[in-house]
């Protein structure tokens, strides 16, 4: 697990945050053992719990206090944790200008990097992420992608990340989880996990979408009257377009229909239910 | 743990309302000291007889005939109004000379009014207008002995009236009653003679000597009576306690209960600063918990190396500190600004206290007094603070958890009253009547018959123990829920 990032996701209501909160000791468990580090977390918390480091749900801060006296709260707990410490993490999230202010007065994305900090900065081994990206521009996101990439590969730390963004985790991300219904239904390479949903579904825009049914024999639905969905492979793509020119039809786009998140688990799991 | 309790103390050291909290505390102890003292100067510049009063009678007067039957009574009134009117005008209402007015002079003037208007009696006008003239010129001189030397005389002759009656009925105990009565006026009487005390309230030793003769009656009056309640007894038990205190100030040439003097001012205080204290606890322990689960940040909290039962103990002894820290800057305060108002040297006197065990007189320091007072209250901040906690925890509701403890506490003394008029013995097994442990300083008999201080503290240490364990479990076992 070491140096992996793994993604954990699932339509909402799919049970991302009562997992987390089940290996983070929050929620009781039922049936099943949570091991960190090889510490069972029913039965050796603290030592399970030591080497985690986490944001749940949204960062939750003490919004009257500044940022750093939230750092300094987290900072008593732990022996390893020193000034110089906090200043370094501040620094790595990039809130140094801001941090003496009160929480109160943060932006989202601000409390976001925050929780970050707090999360980081009694180094855990294993750090958990729950949707760490909600509430980030373009921007942060970006900043908190190669953030966490950096610590997986330096620090050699695990990380779990939540989010029920596919796109926003594929980027990043070497492992996949999905979860419906609370149940994994399967955890995979990143790479494995793309090909696998992979539908071969392309968009055309021609002038007349009735006209190219009657011409080419490949499986396809009628959209509108001036697009259609052909389902071909990757390398059938040109001899359809070559087909299409050649019997003089106007194509003016030609696109790779995107799975958006709710068709690759409906096509993954069959649909989540919502209970 | 202890830097768990160091969090807790710096998270509610920073929220805004604990500034809020201690400005509101500080004009509260500014206010009460700065009012007592103008209360004192009040009352000692007052005069209840005006230029207007007495115009006002003499309208009155010129629309009444003295020769009209129907008018007459009124007008005799009226007239003995304005007559004592015109006399006081002059004396402050504190005087010596206006109480003396009031009580000897008046009769008289309204004696010789009806004489003149009604009875027309020439010769009893001639008497009382001699005795008048007499009292007139005792006025004058300043002389209010005359008035004591009169007063005494009186006494003795209603005395040796009285027992002769008891002579002939020495069954009764209505007369013998009386006989007390009249032998603590004579005392009174007495000891104005003796330690040069004159009437009025205009200085200490006046106030005193009424006072005491004040709760010595009203203790001579109310012990009279058999099968006395638990409620009587401890009203009766105020009065000679009151009673004492001012005899001892008298006989010691001492001033311990004077109004005016940062000492008195502290004691009297005491009440309303409990209050606070309580409202203070309350507040924070209340809140303790339930905020944290509300806002979320609960979460952060749990994600540590520390046991639920280590964080949840640390929260309730930082709410203990702030029991302590809050009480401690009170003190301070009240200690400094009433220093400032009545001056530091009036802390040099000591407190008086009556002691019921042997009914006599303890003195102590004010230090140790109020020592003793806020640790023989520590029960009812300690439980109080930790019913609010249990409630936090237990419900995660604010103001359910703040609401309900203060609401107790304010209710607490009518339980007490209700319990004990309706003889609800079972009610001794709750918390109210037991967590006040000062009902038993200074040989203090309890409200509750049947308890006794072991009594008490081991039913404020049941409740306390069962409060937090019901926390412990709640908050061990608390999933926590998605938002």
């Amino acid at each position: 697990m070491e140096g992996d990032i793994l993604g954990f996701i699932g339509p909402n209501g799919a049970g991302k945050t009562t997992t987390i909160k089940l290996i983070l000791g929050l929620q009781s468990i039922t049936s099943g053992k949570v091991y960190i580090n090889g510490y069972d977390i029913e039965e050796n918390f603290k030592k399970a719990i030591e080497n985690v480091g986490t944001i749940v749900e949204s960062p939750d801060l003490y919004m009257y206090m500044s940022g750093y006296e939230n750092l300094k709260l987290v900072a008593n707990l732990y022996k390893n944790v020193d000034k110089k410490r906090i200043d370094e993490i501040v620094k790595l999230v990039g809130l140094e200008n801001r941090i003496k202010d009160k929480v109160s007065k943060y932006s989202l994305g601000m409390r976001q990097r925050l929780g970050i900090a707090q999360a980081l900065l009694h180094r855990p081994k294993l750090l958990i992420l729950d949707e760490p990206t909600n509430g980030l521009d373009p921007e942060g996101i970006k900043e908190v992608k190669v953030l966490l990439k950096k610590l997986a590969e330096q620090e050699n730390m695990a990380i779990l990340i939540s989010s029920h963004n596919l796109a926003e985790l594929d980027t990043f991300c070497n492992k996949i989880s999905i979860i419906k219904n609370g149940e994994i239904v399967e955890t995979n390479d990143i790479d494995a996990f793309k090909k696998d949903i992979k539908n071969n579904c392309y968009i055309l825009e021609v002038e007349d979408s009735s006209v190219v049914g009657s011409i080419v024999d490949y499986k396809m639905d009628i959209l509108t009257e001036t697009e259609i969905r052909v389902y071909i492979e990757k390398e059938q793509v040109p001899l359809l377009i070559k087909e299409l020119v050649l019997r003089n039809i106007k194509i003016y786009n030609v696109s790779e229909e995107n799975l958006s998140l709710e068709d690759a688990f409906l096509k993954k799991t069959g649909g989540n239910v919502i209970e | 743990m202890s830097k768990l309790i160091k969090n807790e103390l710096v998270k509610i050291f920073s929220k805004k309302s604990m500034i809020v909290i201690g400005v509101i505390i500080l004009v509260i102890i500014i206010g009460f000291n700065v009012l007592n003292k103008v209360s004192q100067n009040v009352s000692n510049s007052y005069s209840a007889y005006s230029e207007s009063y007495i115009q006002y009678l003499d309208e009155e007067l010129s629309n009444l005939d003295p020769n009209k039957p129907s008018d007459i009574n009124k007008y005799v009134e009226t007239k003995s109004q304005k007559d004592v009117a015109t006399l006081a005008k002059d004396y402050k209402e504190t005087s010596w000379q206006a109480e003396v007015i009031g009580t000897v002079i008046s009769p008289i003037i309204e004696e010789m009014n009806n004489y003149e208007y009604i009875d027309k009696n020439n010769e009893a006008l001639t008497a009382s207008k001699t005795k008048y003239d007499e009292m007139l010129i005792a006025l004058k001189n300043e002389d209010w002995k005359y008035f004591a030397n009169k007063e005494l005389e009186n006494i003795n002759t209603q005395i040796e009236d009285l027992n002769t009656l008891i002579a002939q009925d020495s069954e009764n105990e209505d007369l013998k009653t009386q006989l007390k009565s009249l032998e603590l006026q004579k005392e009174v009487v007495n000891l104005r003679l003796d330690k040069n005390i004159n009437y009025g309230s205009d200085n200490y030793k006046s106030i005193a000597v009424q006072n005491y003769r004040m709760y010595m009656g009203n203790y001579i009056q109310s012990s009279q009576g058999k099968n006395l309640t638990d409620e009587e007894k401890s009203e009766i038990n105020g009065y000679l306690e009151k009673a004492n205190l001012y005899k001892y100030d008298l006989y010691n040439d001492t001033k311990y209960q004077n109004t005016a003097t940062a000492n008195y001012t502290f004691q009297n205080s005491i009440g309303t600063y409990i209050a606070i204290i309580v409202m203070v606890v309350v507040i924070v322990a209340g809140v303790s918990i339930s905020e944290e689960f509300n806002k979320g940040t609960v979460k952060l909290l749990l994600v540590r190396p520390y046991s639920r039962t280590k964080i949840l103990i640390s929260k309730l002894i930082a709410v203990f500190i702030t029991m302590l820290i809050t009480t401690v800057a009170i003190l301070l305060l009240q200690f400094i600004i009433g220093g400032i108002v009545y001056g530091f040297g009036t802390y040099m006197m000591n407190v008086v206290q009556f002691d019921f065990t042997n009914n006599s007189i303890v003195t102590l320091n004010i230090f140790a007094y109020l020592g003793l007072i806020f640790v023989c209250k520590l029960p009812i901040f300690i439980l109080i603070g930790t019913l609010a906690f249990a409630l936090s925890t237990l419900f995660l509701n604010s103001p359910l958890a703040v609401a309900l403890p203060i609401l107790g506490y304010m209710g607490s003394d009518v339980i007490n009253m209700i319990a004990i008029s309706y003889k609800w013995d079972w009610v001794k097994y709750f918390v109210t009547p037991n967590w006040d442990l000062s009902q038993y300083l200074f040989g203090g008999t309890p409200m509750f018959s049947g308890i006794s201080i072991e009594f008490s503290i081991t039913i404020c240490a049941i409740y306390f123990v069962i409060m937090l364990v019901a926390s412990i479990v709640s908050f061990k076992k608390r999933n926590i829920k998605n938002v």
